[in-house]
């Protein structure tokens, strides 16, 4: 530096700058200038130093409120949930408040709420308390809270203090609990309403036992809050409203009977259809009314049905979350089928279910008729069959004297038309019966064996007659009695006689049945050698009237509706009918196989079965 | 000394057959009468007294299930053996009640003449 003190012998200091003698003026306004700079300099640097602090700060202060801002959004998204759960007045002042201990967790939180247009003071004060409060804190929150609601314009007429007979609010711990030995008061205390118009008022109040507990931006916090859940509220509201109404549009267009019930089994909506056929009895408030007006319009003494037990049905589809279908039951005359079905919420929780009832009267109706129908038609067509019957037997007999061989050849025509329409009628009351499901099925046990061997003896004559042979097998071992409806089988087994007989071929040619057990059934089977069924025939077996081609000659026997009951009555009663054309193995004939399950065949109530 | 014949009571609207019942029963040795509605059924087993009556079901003035019930309630006739004959499918809910009584009925359509002969010397027994 410049003056310093290091000069040496001769006055020069090393490496300073050679000094004019005379110049010791100038040289000090030369140091004093530097001097000048240097401070000039510092104090930029001191200016910069505190403006990128102050940015600093500014920055700290930008981040700490982005923070909040962001825990906010957290705590109004779980707010929105939680409203979205339900819009019940405690669950949304417990959602805001929750909200709030997000954003503010230092303090003490206490809200209560009553619905809108209420005169009563609220039941319970719910309190999130987040240090020691005592007896006098709890005091002072209270006040703070009715004083609040008293000032809401749609509580004005309220009372702040509810009336003598009236028990004053309880507080309700959410969090925390009392502190009996607390004698803090709250120092700092912010109070804000909630109104949800027409809906709810409540108050909350934010509060500490330290004094200054809330910076500029509680207020601000506390309002975006309650704000955005207001709004939110609103939104909910008016989407349900729309969604309701949408429902609605769509239930009452609906010509099925609706009526929906939520978790309280508490009836919410039953569209047009519905009211019309409980217009008679429930009021349409509770689902328990509804099942009971079923069970009583149910008629069970006129109709013959079970009574409707739509309430069994209810309990299981809700305990299963399954849909459940009832086939048929009766209100007043009319059959419906119904459905319900279970509800469920967004959580997937059981939030009610629904009872739909579609309208079959038509068809219930139409099945009557048709029964109604061929059993008129069939008592008609039988009472002119039976002299005729009778007559040309008793010709045939001659028991009026003898017939010369045409004129028995002629009567014995008439006779043999004469059975084979009755046994069309006999069978078409039976197909009538198979097909709307009144086909009474009794099974009895029966020994298999003796049971096919009489049908076998009732046919030998007939087979004789045509120099066919029949042989039956029976059961290699004893069989155990068979539960059967002898009736039906007879029938069954009978008519795959006379077809075998029927299309057999030639003389000798024979006939074999066979009858025995299976690991998981009973077996019976009829087994002829004659022209067989041929291969485009063979689908079409089983259908009502159908003959084929090859069958031409035995078109004037039969009733045509043999195998077509046969496989019908089978089918009900849990069995089998199948064949072999050609049979396995051979050439030519046709094999019928009949199987009923190990545990017989399945019984039914309903009409009795073909007439012996 | 031959035994003493039965009588047959036909009671049935249809001219047919009650003539070829009737005609069949007398050539196989029976006594026979006829009535051709409820009330003259009723009538005629008070006057002609028989063994069996053969009873239609659907017939003017009074159908053969009201028939029945009068003479199972009347002391005097209640014992008679009764066979319905008819030509209805079934008569579901009154079939099982008059079985269970005692009294057959048959499809008429479904018997020759020597079947419903049969059938009636059983109930004779």
């Amino acid at each position: 530096m410049p003056g310093s003190d290091t000069a040496g012998k001769d006055g020069m200091v090393p490496g300073a700058l050679p000094v004019p003698e005379d110049s010791s003026g100038t040289h000090e306004r030369g140091l004093l200038n530097l001097l000048e700079d240097m401070r000039e300099k510092s104090v930029q640097l001191e200016r910069q130093r505190i403006a990128t602090f102050n940015i600093l700060d500014d920055v700290t202060e930008a981040q700490g409120q982005l923070k909040q801002k962001y825990v906010e959004l957290e705590a109004l998204k779980d707010l929105t949930q939680s409203l979205g759960r339900s819009l019940e007045p405690k669950n949304i002042m417990r959602g805001i408040a929750e909200a709030l201990e997000k954003t503010l967790p230092e303090m003490t939180i206490a809200y209560a709420a009553v619905p809108a247009g209420s005169k009563i003071p609220p039941e319970v004060v719910y309190i999130h308390a987040r240090e020691a409060v005592g007896k006098k804190y709890l005091a002072a929150v209270k006040e703070s809270i009715l004083a609040g609601l008293a000032a809401v314009p749609d509580l004005s007429a309220a009372p702040v203090r509810a009336p003598a007979d009236r028990a004053e609010p309880g507080f309700e711990f959410v969090e925390g609990s009392e502190d009996a030995g607390s004698q803090s008061v709250p120092r700092s205390v912010i109070s804000a309403p909630v109104v949800v118009p027409g809906a709810m008022a409540g108050m909350i109040t934010l509060s500490s036992a330290k004094p200054g507990a809330f910076s500029k931006n509680t207020a601000a916090s506390i309002s975006s809050v309650i704000d955005s859940a207001l709004q939110t509220i609103g939104l909910l509201k008016t989407l349900i409203a729309s969604e309701h109404s949408r429902l609605q549009d769509l239930l009452e267009s609906m010509s099925d009977a609706v009526v929906m019930f939520d978790a309280d089994r508490q009836i919410l909506i039953a569209n047009q259809s519905m009211r019309q056929l409980l217009a008679g009895g429930a009021a349409v408030g509770s689902l328990d009314a509804v099942l009971d007006f079923f069970k009583r319009k149910s008629l069970p003494e006129e109709t013959g049905k079970k009574a409707a037990d739509v309430s069994e049905a209810v309990e299981k589809a809700l305990a299963s979350a399954k849909t459940m279908h009832i086939e048929e039951l009766s209100i007043e005359r009319r059959s419906f089928e119904a459905f319900i079905t279970p509800i469920r919420d967004w959580e997937k929780n059981a939030s009610g279910g629904a009872i739909i009832l579609h309208d079959i009267t038509h068809l219930t109706e139409i099945d009557r008729m048709k029964t109604e129908f061929v059993s008129v038609a069939s008592h008609q067509l039988r009472t002119p069959l039976t002299p005729l019957r009778l007559f040309s037997e008793m010709l045939l007999n001659g028991e009026v004297g003898e017939l010369n061989p045409k004129q028995r050849e002629y009567v014995d025509s008439i006779q043999k038309s004469s059975i084979r329409m009755i046994s069309l009628v006999n069978d078409l009351l039976n197909v009538s019966r198979l097909e709307t499901g009144r086909l009474m099925i009794e099974p009895v046990p029966t020994d298999l064996a003796e049971f096919i061997r009489d049908i076998v003896q009732e046919v030998v004559p007939t087979a004789a007659a045509k120099g066919y042979e029949i042989l039956f097998n029976p059961p290699k071992e004893k069989l155990p009695a068979i539960n059967l409806d002898q009736t039906l089988m007879r029938q069954v087994i009978h008519n795959l006689l006379t077809n075998a007989i029927r299309y057999s071929e030639g003389k000798g040619s024979k006939i074999t049945v066979e009858a025995g057990a299976t690991p998981d059934s009973y077996l019976v089977s009829v087994h002829d050698e004659g022209i067989g069924i041929p291969k485009e025939a063979q689908p079409r077996i089983f259908e009502k009237f159908f003959r084929a081609d090859n069958a031409r000659k035995a078109e004037a026997e039969g009733s045509g509706l043999g195998m077509y009951v046969a496989k019908m009555v089978l089918e009900a009663s849990g069995g089998k009918i199948w064949f072999e054309s050609p049979p396995k193995g051979a050439a030519r004939g046709t094999v019928f196989y009949v199987s009923v399950p190990r545990e017989g065949m399945l019984g039914r109530k309903g009409e009795k079965g073909i007439a012996a | 000394m031959t035994a003493e014949k039965k009588k047959i009571l036909i009671v049935d609207d249809e001219k047919e057959i009650v003539k070829a019942l009737s005609e069949h029963l007398v050539r196989s040795g029976f006594l026979v009468a006829a009535a051709y509605d409820g009330e003259e059924g009723l009538e005629k087993t008070q006057t002609f007294k028989p063994d069996l009556v053969l009873l239609d079901v659907v017939m003017p003035k009074m159908d053969g299930v009201a028939v029945l019930k009068r003479l199972k309630e009347d002391a005097a006739t209640k014992h008679i053996p009764v066979l319905l004959l008819t030509n209805l499918d079934s008569l579901e809910r009154v079939a099982d009640t008059l079985e269970a009584g005692g009294t057959q009925y048959l499809i008429k359509s479904n018997y020759s003449a020597e079947e419903l002969e049969k059938k009636i010397r059983e109930a004779l027994r």
